[in-house]
């Protein structure tokens, strides 16, 4: 039995109304309890969803269709939501990721506390973010799913600039919205171009946008006009590259590390930067009928998961390497979705990005709340040159951040190893392919492999800067340095457990596999046939070889001889730069968009202020001009008065009798 | 003939009527101008009276004796108002109230100059009552 | 009078008189102002009132006009504020002749004793007891004399147009009445012998159509006019033809079918002529046809036809100021009691104004 699918947006919606409305008010310091509460029965629908999908047959889907929420003309949009093997996927990680984040965030967040708003501000913002997540992937046509987009975005402006005092975090909320703004422009094109060029009839006449009816059309439209499916699947990757944080519209992500560490864990690790692969994961059926697309969706996800990792290598803020880590993460991610580009290759592509998008929805947070954890007990001090050694001092924070970074760097047999391995099996699987521009995917997979091993080496570096050699901690931190509470350590140990062995109990025993294929890629791809995947063993130990690698490396140039990193960074001093200065990407960027838009908006509000500002201050002048020019009448004079009454007298009297002469 | 009669009259009345309003519009003694405003009610009394001859009944007459009435009580409340402006200003002149103009307005002043009024003789004064008038000493040459 | 433009000139003599003579610091020659005054009033009682014969009554309606409406000017004039209220006395005095001849006496006697006795001698104390300092600037001043004039003459002129088309024959009936009655009268004979001697031949066409043409110059709106114009060429042409055809015949039938075109004829030029703007003007002089009496007691009601004396006049009770009581007391009692209310008001009114509430305190 599935359950009321409205009712898993609708509790956290209701969570943060009530949060919103009351908060500040009555709830004060126990203001986290309706967010958490509505999150955790979220997960336990979904989880019920996921056991209702897994029960139906196969090309069945459950879709609840609400209300028409607008029609006019041709345009015909129904709230409906629908429930399959990706969305009940989707679901149950962002929910309970979510639903543990948001329990740290009740330890973390403890200084807030006594700032009654924030603290209800906060668990508000995160309640209507889950809300908008689990709208967006419970959408089942692309205007439901839109509108779900910009509230995550929403959300994601709200809490990156939860501290809005501190310009650096105002400018990064405004910097995350614009810069996906700019993704979400190409998006909605893409959606109405769907939407007239389709065509796509409706029960009341109009066109609609739901998911099977536009992919029931789509090999027709593609039969007769490749262009246009093109177009509007490089429009859809617009959006995608804009919210997934990809090359190039990727800059926005490491600014939105100014948000509160729970928010970076929730938003901007686990969940939403994966919405465009959810996006792109659920539009496949348009994509897999444009290869050159494909190929450029791989492109940009292996071409960004190496600039990721590279710039990854050098910074020293530990919440910043998380962040081009999970940029780097995305692209493997889009790397997987890309290499879709024969039929036989759709089911394990897909399946291969969402299983990288679970495991690491899990080590990623994991490792954010770790990171969290000790900024939580440095003081808010998370430069990484100015503690290290915290191994003893933090000893559960250490262990679990250990499990996370494990899984990052894809050291069998832990979560990470198991999905990258998937993607780099279907990658080099792509490259066998007949598909004109095939032999690129040999490359592309030897970039996933190098950025692997580059994954390897930064986590690790992160990891022994932080908790290895001698102990060393900020002023900030005070004399005693304490572990973390309880209520922020409990999240860490579940997280941490999933980060170990989600991918043992997912991947090599198909679960997911098959779930997705039975339930979504069999009613998605009428008439194919998903072939059986198996593990390739040869690559399975070169690529955990290249994991080991880069963590032995780590370990030598920061435990072994820590002056080593010094040294070499010196001798390669160019490379180094440009690793440190994130390749001067933010820089080429602020020249060429940003300052001329600045000039630009200089120069309009040079017009506002001296042209429109001029019309509209005329168009007040002219009835006090016409009150000045009739104010002299008003001279206080009684004979006037009576002169004027007498003139207009004359005047009537005058006209009636010219009138009548005529 | 009857309408000419009529007619007559009526033109007296609005000359009359039409002489009080050019009075009353340039006039700027107060008692002028009630005076003018005076005129223009004889304006209008003739023109009922007349109509009442004209018809053959005493509609107007009755009408015309109302009108001297109200000009009868205008006359004393004008008359006590009159008294009480004279008091503030010194003078019935009734360009000296303009105060209800807008804020920002000049005071309206006469810009033409009077030319000098030509110097009266001073009246000849009589000795206060019970004093006995100064006269000159009679000095007897006896 | 001829044309209704012929008012302007006396108008603007007395526009220019009235302008001339408004006090002001450089004043225009007071002779030259009175001579325009004078040219201005003789003009207007030559243009203006018209009567028929020399009588004592139009005599001294001509003197008691002209000395109100000189006195008038002079009161507009007149810079000395006593002097001015001296003419106002003057103008009292002949509204109150015009009354007389008017067989007003109550009202005369009424009005003298109120204005002249009562309101002008009160006056003339609060201006001794205002200006015992001599006239005040003021008095030598006139406000916007120019615009005024104009104002007020433009008015005058109005007034004095309407008057002029309400006294021009408002009506056709006057004119039409003799020829319609005769052949009516013609129409009703037996033998078409009779009907035609009746009648009066061909003759009778030709004094119909010099009768309506007669009456049609006396009217000074085209179109009006116009309608009579249409009914005078269909007595000179068709309507005439129709009865010589007629003639002819020597039957009685169609003699009088050719009488009865005329009579449709007659009512359909009478009734476009009552449907013109300047006969509908007119009319509103003449009294009103279907106003409920108000009551015998104020004389005949409007709506019955005047009884007229010998002389054409309406005729009035014989005992004038009796009847205007019975009028007051009687049809306006109400009004008699509202008045006496008001003047018992304003005698309080008064009292409260000018009593001296600062002096009393010190």
């Amino acid at each position: 039995m599935l359950p009321d699918l409205w009712l898993i947006p609708a509790l956290p919606l209701a969570a943060a109304a009530i949060t919103a409305f009351l908060g500040p008010r009555y709830l004060r310091q126990q203001s986290h309890w309706p967010c958490i509460i509505a999150i955790a029965l979220s997960c336990v629908l979904s989880l019920f969803v996921w056991n209702g999908v897994a029960g139906m047959g196969e090309e069945q889907v459950a879709v609840g269709q609400y209300y028409s929420w607008f029609r006019a003309g041709t345009v015909d949009i129904g709230f409906s939501l629908r429930a399959d093997a990706l969305t009940a996927a989707m679901l149950v990680t962002v929910t309970f990721v979510g639903s543990w984040i948001a329990v740290f965030a009740v330890g973390y967040m403890s200084h807030e506390r006594e700032h009654n708003a924030g603290y209800a501000r906060f668990f508000a913002a995160v309640a209507l973010f889950i809300f908008s997540m689990t709208g967006l992937v419970l959408a089942d046509n692309y205007i439901v799913l839109y509108a779900f987009w910009e509230g995550v975005g929403l959300c994601s402006y709200l809490l990156v600039g939860f501290w809005f005092a501190k310009p650096s975090a105002a400018a990064a909320a405004r910097k995350a919205f614009l810069v996906t703004r700019l993704g979400d422009v190409g998006f909605f094109i893409g959606i109405m171009l769907l939407w007239s060029s389709f065509q796509v009839p409706t029960a009341s006449g109009g066109w609609s946008l739901e998911f099977d009816g536009v992919f029931g059309h789509a090999k027709q439209v593609a039969a007769t006009n490749p262009g246009l499916v093109a177009t509007i699947c490089l429009l859809l990757l617009c959006g995608a590259v804009g919210k997934s944080a990809q090359f190039p519209l990727y800059v926005w992500l490491p600014d939105a590390m100014e948000g509160p560490t729970p928010v970076s864990a929730l938003i901007h690790a686990a969940t939403m930067v994966t919405a465009g692969v959810y996006l792109i994961a659920r539009s496949m059926p348009l994509f897999h009928l444009v290869p050159g697309v494909l190929l450029t969706v791989a492109c940009i996800g292996a071409f960004t998961a190496l600039l990721a990792a590279l710039i990854a290598l050098t910074q020293t803020d530990l919440k910043r390497v998380l962040a081009y880590s999970t940029i780097s993460q995305i692209g493997y991610m889009f790397l997987a979705l890309g290499s879709a580009n024969e039929a036989s290759l759709v089911a394990a592509a897909v399946i291969a990005g969402m299983f990288h998008l679970i495991t690491h929805a899990f080590f990623k947070a994991l490792l954010f709340l770790a990171a969290g954890s000790v900024m939580h007990s440095m003081g808010n001090v998370i430069d990484m040159r100015r503690f290290s050694g915290l191994r003893f001092a933090l000893p559960t924070t250490h262990w679990t951040f250990l499990c996370g970074a494990l899984a990052l760097a894809a050291i069998p047999p832990t979560a990470g190893f198991w999905s990258k391995d998937e993607i780099l099996g279907v990658t080099l699987h792509a490259s066998h392919s007949d598909v004109p521009g095939a032999w690129l995917y040999v490359w592309l997979f030897a970039v996933g492999l190098i950025t692997a091993g580059l994954t390897a080496f930064y986590t690790f570096r992160a990891y022994f800067l932080t908790f290895h050699g001698e102990l060393k901690t900020p002023p900030e931190a005070g004399e005693h340095v304490h572990e973390s509470p309880g209520v922020m350590l409990w999240p860490l140990r579940v997280l941490a457990v999933g980060a170990l062995f989600l991918g043992l109990i997912l991947g090599p025993t198909h679960i997911l596999a098959h779930f997705l294929e039975v339930h979504w890629f069999a009613r998605s791809f009428p008439g194919l046939h998903a072939p059986e995947g198996g593990h390739d063993i040869v690559l399975m130990v070169a690529s955990s070889l290249v994991g080991l690698s880069g963590v032995a490396v780590a370990w030598w140039m920061y435990v072994r001889s820590p002056g080593l990193a010094g040294q070499l960074a010196n001798r390669v001093q160019t490379l180094y730069q440009l690793s440190l200065n994130k390749f001067y990407v933010d820089e080429f960027y602020h020249a060429l968009l940003v300052t001329p838009m600045n000039m630009l908006a200089r120069v309009g509000r040079v017009f506002d202020t001296y042209v429109v500002d001029s019309l509209v201050d005329l168009v007040g002048h002219i009835p006090r001009l016409g009150g000045q020019l009739l104010r002299p009448i008003q001279n206080g004079l009684v004979q006037f008065y009576a002169l004027a009454m007498m003139l207009g007298m004359t005047v009537f009297l005058g006209a009636l009798v010219l009138r009548m002469v005529r | 003939m009857t309408p000419l009669s009529l007619h007559n009259y009526l033109i007296v009345g609005a000359a009359l009527f039409a002489l009080g309003a050019i009075g009353f519009l340039t006039r700027r003694n107060l008692i002028i101008m009630f005076l003018c405003a005076e005129m223009m009610l004889q304006g209008v009394a003739l023109n009922l009276v007349a109509f009442s001859r004209s018809w053959g009944n005493m509609q107007g007459q009755a009408f015309t004796l109302f009108v001297v009435t109200v000009a009868a009580c205008e006359a004393a409340i004008a008359l006590a108002l009159f008294l009480v402006l004279f008091r503030y200003r010194r003078s019935l002149d009734v360009s000296l109230w303009q105060d209800l103009r807008e804020p920002d307005q000049e005071a309206t002043v006469d810009d033409e100059s009077l030319p000098e009024a030509p110097k009266e003789e001073p009246m000849p004064r009589l000795t206060p009552a019970g004093h006995e008038p100064k006269r000159p000493q009679e000095t007897s040459p006896v | 009078m001829t044309t209704p433009w012929a008012i302007v000139w006396p108008l603007a003599l007395g526009a220019i008189a009235i302008y001339m003579l408004l006090p002001r610091p450089k004043p225009f020659p007071t002779l030259i102002g009175g001579a325009t005054a004078g040219a201005a009033l003789l003009l207007a009682g030559f243009l203006l009132i018209r009567t028929e014969a020399i009588s004592p009554e139009n005599v001294l309606f001509y003197c008691f006009s002209g000395i109100a409406l000189a006195a008038g000017g002079s009161l507009v004039t007149q810079q000395k504020p006593a002097y001015a209220a001296l003419s106002f006395a003057l103008v009292v005095l002949s509204t109150c002749g015009l009354f007389l001849l008017q067989a007003a006496p109550f009202l005369m006697a009424a009005t003298i004793i109120i204005y002249a006795g009562a309101i002008i001698v009160t006056f003339l104390f609060v201006l001794m007891l205002s200006q015992q300092d001599g006239p005040s600037d003021a008095d030598d001043r006139s406000r916007e004399p120019l615009l005024s004039t104009i104002a007020g003459f433009v008015l005058l002129g109005a007034l004095l147009y309407v008057l002029s088309i309400s006294i021009t024959a408002p009506s056709v009936d006057p004119a039409f009445a003799p020829f319609l009655e005769r052949a009516r009268a013609a129409a009703k004979e037996e033998t078409p012998e009779q009907i035609a001697s009746t009648l009066g031949g061909t003759k009778f066409f030709q004094e119909f159509e010099k009768a309506v043409y007669e009456f049609r110059e006396t009217i000074n709106d085209k179109q009006a006019a116009a309608g009579l114009e249409t009914f005078r060429e269909q007595l000179e042409g068709e309507l005439r033809g129709d009865w010589q055809k007629a003639e002819t015949t020597r039957e009685a039938a169609p003699m009088r079918a050719a009488l009865t075109k005329v009579d449709e004829a007659a009512a359909q030029a009478r009734q476009a002529f009552a449907a013109s703007a300047f006969a509908r003007t007119a009319q509103a002089m003449q009294p009103p046809a279907d106003t409920l009496p108000l009551s015998p007691f104020s004389g005949p009601p409007s709506n019955r036809p005047i009884a007229r004396d010998a002389r054409g006049d309406a005729a009035l009770p014989a005992a004038n100021v009796e009847a205007l009581g019975r009028s007051l007391y009687t049809d306006f009692l109400l009004a008699v009691e509202l008045g006496g209310t008001l003047l018992l008001v304003a005698t309080v009114g008064a009292i409260a104004i000018a009593t001296r509430h600062g002096e009393r305190q010190s």
